[in-house]
Formats: structure tokens, C-alpha cells, sequence
């Protein structure tokens, strides 16, 4: 039993690895009787190499797939989110201002081709007029209604 | 000439990985092979496992921590694929591990790729009835040339215990090979 040339070293060198191969292949060969087809290597190893490239392309359609699930995902979820929170949406009839609620009472309850032009505008600019100045108008209002009623009381 | 760690380097570079692979297939595909032929016999088995451990080392080299070399962590995972070839065979066949080395010791006659003649079959023979791990460490040892530590880091066995098996067990081959020289000349 002869011992081979180890071939394990740190050094990378080709022709080594040609006569290591050979080597072995003539030891399993000749006392093993153990034989490989013809180019039975190269044929493998292109093999090998189709099989490795083949899972890098996997990957990336499992990469795909996994983006493609995610997008779907976020997308129902904004949906839902859209759905449940309504941020666009009017805010309910008890939630607005007394004097946005009264000016929709009177949109739904007055014929709106009655409404001329400048109450229209009126109507409209009342929605953008901030809480605290309507507050300050109503105090004024009663305030005056008040003094009003007592002058003519007296 | 290039060192392992510069050739590791560029196995784990995404850039060079696919030409680096390509060398590494160069140097290496032979000798796995070989190592697992005489584990799983037969080259249909082999060829086989050679494709599953190749795909598992491109698949495994960025986890690679170089704590052994890159020819021991390749023997190894060779030896799990082959091992788990068997496992796979033996819940198929409801068989030991032993029985199914020794179904297809059995079977090698009829192997297309055994040319072997008798002396080269009762070799055969005699490796396949060695416990298990007597005969692959006897296998890696002689046919595989490796050294008793890279064998100690490829099956997890001490030095010492793999040098003692070793050595018994090429007293073990040399004492049957010869009783089947003496039987075959007495035949003659």
C-alpha cells in the first residue's frame, strides 16, 4: 500500500492537482476496480454549474415572489386602514360645530334655489370661521339680545 | 499560485464567486467524488450525492467561518450527504445502515462501472463487513490521503482513536487478503 502526495496544502497549484487526481483515479481503479464513465467530469461539472446557476435564479423569483406578497399585503392594509379611519370623510352631524350643523339643517331643509347668491356665500365662509371668534359672536349676540330686551322692557 | 484565504476571499466576493466556484469544482470535484464513490458504491448513488454536495457547499459558502480549511469542510459535508443518502435508503428499505452498504457490495458485480476482479471484489467485500466507522476512516485515510487531524474535523473522532483504528484495521485487510490469496492459489 503506497501512501500519494498529499495534495491538502495551502498552496493552489494546478499541475498538483492533475497528477493528485490522476493518482487517485488510478488507486481506485486499480485496486477497487471502481471505474467513471467517459468525461464523466466534465460532464458533471457542467452539471453542477447548470444546477448552481439555476439556484441563484430561484432565489431571485423567490425574492420576487416575496416582494410581490408584501405589496399585496401593504395594499390591503391601506385599503383597511382607508376603510376604518375614513380621514377624508365628513365628520358626523354631532361631532361639527352647532353653527356647521344648523347651516346643513338649513341646506337640507331649504330648497337650495332659494338661497341667494350672498346668503350662499355667507353659508359657506360661516363653515371657515374658527370656533373661538363663533363664540365670541354668540356672547356678543346674547349679550346684545339681553340689553336689547331690556331697553325695550323698559 | 494563490493562497486558501485569498481563494476563500474571492468564493465569498459576489463579484468573483461564479469563477472561483468554477476552480473550486477543478480542484475538488475528483477527490469528492472518490470520497463519496466508496461511501454509497455504486456511480449512479455517487454521482448523485456529488450534485447535492456541491449545490450544499454553493449554498453554505457565506456561512463558511474558516475555523477548519476548505478541504475539511468539504470532506464534511460530502460525508453528511452521503451519510444522508444512506439514512434515506435505509428508511426506504427498512434496513441498518451496515445492510445497506453490504446490499450494494452485493449488487457491484452488476455495477456497469466495476471492472474489478476477484481479488478487487473480496477488497470490497472485506471493507464492507468493517464497522462503519472503521471503514470510512480507513477509506479517508488511505484512498483519500488525508491527514488524522483533518479527519478528526471531518467525522469528530480524537486523533489518537483514528490512528489506532487505522492501524488495526490494516492489519485486519492484510490478514484477510491474505487468506483469500491462500484459498485462490489452493482453487488454482
Amino acid at each position: 500500500m503506497k501512501n500519494l502526495t498529499n495534495y491538502t496544502g495551502s498552496k493552489f497549484d494546478k499541475n498538483n492537482q492533475i497528477s493528485f487526481d490522476l493518482k487517485m483515479h488510478k488507486k481506485h481503479s486499480k485496486e477497487l476496480g471502481l471505474h467513471t464513465p467517459k468525461d464523466y467530469f466534465s460532464k458533471s461539472k457542467i452539471e453542477i454549474l447548470e444546477n448552481t446557476s439555476n439556484k441563484r435564479e430561484i432565489k431571485v423569483t423567490i425574492f420576487s415572489r416575496e416582494r410581490l406578497i408584501w405589496s399585496v399585503a401593504a395594499t390591503i392594509t391601506l385599503i383597511f386602514i382607508l376603510t376604518v379611519f375614513k380621514p377624508n370623510a365628513l365628520p358626523s352631524i354631532n361631532e361639527v360645530p352647532a353653527i356647521v350643523s344648523d347651516t346643513i339643517n338649513l341646506l337640507k331643509h331649504t330648497n337650495i334655489a332659494q338661497v341667494t347668491p350672498e346668503e350662499n356665500t355667507i353659508l359657506i365662509s360661516s363653515l371657515f370661521v374658527s370656533d373661538d371668534e363663533i363664540d365670541e359672536f354668540v356672547a356678543n349676540y346674547v349679550l346684545e339680545q339681553l340689553v336689547y330686551e331690556e331697553v325695550l322692557s323698559n | 499560485m494563490t493562497s486558501e484565504g485569498e481563494f476563500i476571499k474571492k468564493l465569498l466576493n459576489s463579484k468573483e464567486k461564479d469563477r472561483a466556484f468554477k476552480k473550486l469544482l477543478d480542484l475538488y470535484q475528483e477527490r469528492l467524488y472518490w470520497h463519496i464513490r466508496k461511501l454509497v458504491v455504486t456511480h449512479e448513488n455517487a454521482d448523485d450525492v456529488l450534485q447535492n454536495t456541491f449545490l450544499r457547499i454553493y449554498k453554505s459558502l457565506p456561512n463558511f467561518q474558516q475555523k477548519s480549511t476548505l478541504n475539511t469542510w468539504m470532506y464534511r459535508i460530502a460525508y453528511n450527504e452521503s451519510l444522508r443518502f444512506l439514512e434515506e435508503n435505509k428508511k426506504k428499505n427498512h434496513l441498518s445502515l451496515d445492510e445497506v452498504s453490504h446490499k450494494y457490495i452485493n449488487n457491484l458485480e452488476g455495477d456497469t462501472f466495476f471492472e474489478g476482479n476477484e481479488i478487487q471484489l473480496q477488497l470490497q467485500r472485506i471493507l464492507s463487513q468493517l464497522p462503519e466507522r472503521e471503514r470510512v476512516i480507513f477509506q479517508m485515510k488511505y484512498y483519500d490521503d488525508l491527514k488524522f487531524r483533518e479527519i478528526e474535523v471531518v467525522l469528530g473522532v480524537k486523533e489518537g482513536t483514528l490512528k489506532s483504528s487505522y492501524y488495526n484495521t490494516v492489519k485486519y485487510i492484510e490478514k484477510k487478503l491474505m487468506t483469500v490469496e491462500l484459498l485462490s492459489n489452493n482453487k488454482v
